[in-house]
């Protein structure tokens, strides 16, 4: 069986790069000879479905951008991103927004990214099902409510404008928006950060149910090491653009090789 | 029938933040374990006792050697398989530390249940190991070293893995605590499973242990 998603080569690149940074040991990421800037490069992962993989790296290491191409909010430079098959790394127009509503759903870590704040809870998510065709108001009216409940949202908040929510509730809704479509992967891009850690702890917990309920593949971009090593079985490191370090997260985590790797771990709050 | 077969396994590591020094955990170790065995590991702190359960587990990569999982399957080199292979490779293979990684919100039993049982085996499970009935919907956090690790031995023991590697499982526990969870192992060890265990005090409970061997700067020495 094929894995849900293989990614090979991925490569962003804002600029329009020569040989000496396209280079495969090219290490900047940005290019003293033509002045490109690169996101990430060369990053290749696979996910199977009912999978976490991690992605963990410091600021500016290419992780939201490898996420970003994942949901094709961006097309990648090079490379190739196959979901169950097929290259979606090009994908435009109809075909992409179907790949978005119906296949890919995403918690960004600023809920205004992900969500129109003018809007309820309800209408977010249920712009999903309008997106792949839905047209019966009960029908989704009735999705949307029983996703609402499914995040721990009160029902009564359900027309409530998103604007008045707390930031936790907002990342419940932006959860609620992505999985409506029943989608075959989550992203999530630092789901926590910035939340209470009672906040957090209630998101995690979520995380993992949906995860044990759907069989969802997720990856899971992250600063906090305990998050990726309570949610991830696998993790990338990444460091200037590339992945530099991958494995078994506990392995990783608890025999790091490489020197980046190492000083991230041994900068972690314990 | 041997279960796993341990050939000159070598670990080092290598810290690159104190300039590249490099430090040889492990120097060559062999060991076979029978199906069925109990094997403790003792030694001084840092002599490497831990270090092989891991590389076993493949929390740590091995340099160098082979580690032949033979048992509840096909052989597997927990050295040299890859990361999808490991991970199905432990199903039959387990790793109990003395730490618990504490998942906010989730009570023990509940926590012990995701693991591989239901509720209220988990529940009996919990109350054979000594945690107080009251403690079982209790989110761990908040308990006690010896609370945890009794915690951590029940999601070791949830699920029946033709080996299990124990390390210093029962440290921070009180005797009458030690002795249920020793009892609780040796029930595991009597319906098959092959241990090989790290104890700084060798357990004296009848019909557990079979050999005890020792180590001292990563190599085993004669007893």
């Amino acid at each position: 069986m094929t894995a849900l998603l293989e990614v090979s080569g991925l490569t962003v690149c804002y600029g329009p790069g020569c040989s000496a940074c396209s280079s495969p040991i090219a290490e900047q990421i940005a290019c003293a000879d033509c002045g490109s800037v690169y996101g990430c490069r060369d990053v290749c992962l696979e996910l199977d479905r009912g999978e976490i993989l991690g992605i963990v790296g410091e600021s500016g290491s290419g992780k939201s951008t490898v996420l970003s191409c994942l949901n094709l909010d961006r097309a990648p430079t090079a490379g190739r991103i196959l979901l169950d098959g097929d290259d979606v790394a090009g994908a435009q127009g109809a075909r992409r927004r179907r790949l978005r509503a119906a296949d890919l759903g995403i918690v960004y870590q600023t809920p205004q990214q992900g969500l129109d704040l003018a809007l309820s809870a309800g209408g977010n998510a249920a712009g999903r099902l309008l997106a792949l065709d839905w047209r019966r108001y009960d029908e989704v009216r009735g999705r949307a409510l029983a996703h609402h409940e499914s995040v721990e949202l009160a029902p009564s908040r359900i027309d409530d404008p998103t604007l008045t929510f707390s930031g936790g509730m907002r990342q419940r809704v932006q959860l609620a928006k992505a999985l409506i479509s029943t989608p075959k992967l989550l992203l999530l891009d630092e789901p926590t950060s910035g939340l209470d850690v009672s906040v957090q702890a209630r998101i995690l917990d979520l995380i993992r149910r949906i995860r044990r309920e759907a069989e969802l593949a997720m990856v899971i971009v992250s600063h906090d090491l305990a998050v990726i090593r309570m949610l991830a079985e696998r993790v990338l490191v990444m460091q200037a653009g590339r992945v530099i370090e991958s494995g078994l997260t506990d392995q990783v985590l608890g025999d790091p090789q490489h020197p980046y790797t190492q000083l991230l771990v041994s900068s972690q709050l314990t | 029938m041997t279960a796993l077969a341990i050939h000159n396994l070598r670990k080092s590591f290598v810290r690159h933040l104190n300039g590249g020094e490099r430090r040889d955990v492990l120097r060559g170790i062999d060991l076979e374990l029978e199906a069925g065995s109990c094997t403790v590991l003792r030694g001084p702190s840092g002599s490497g006792k831990s270090s092989v359960l891991r590389c076993t587990y493949r929390t740590y990569r091995a340099d160098a050697g082979r580690i032949l999982l033979c048992a509840g399957g096909e052989d597997v080199d927990m050295a040299t398989a890859n990361d999808r292979e490991v991970l199905r490779a432990r199903s039959r293979i387990g790793l109990a530390t003395q730490f618990l990684d504490v998942v906010p919100r989730v009570g023990a039993a509940d926590l012990v249940a995701e693991h591989g049982m239901s509720r209220e085996q988990a529940g009996e499970t919990l109350s054979a190991l000594g945690l107080p009935a009251a403690l079982h919907d209790a989110a761990p956090a908040n308990f006690s070293g010896g609370e945890r690790q009794i915690v951590n031995l029940a999601i070791a023991l949830a699920v029946p893995r033709a080996v299990l590697l124990l390390d210093e499982v029962t440290a921070s526990l009180d005797p009458v605590r030690r002795g249920q969870a020793l009892q609780a192992i040796a029930a595991r060890k009597a319906a098959g499973g092959t241990l090989l265990a790290v104890f700084h005090d060798v357990p004296r409970t009848p019909g557990l242990v079979d050999c005890v061997l020792e180590m001292r700067e990563g190599r085993l020495v004669p007893g």
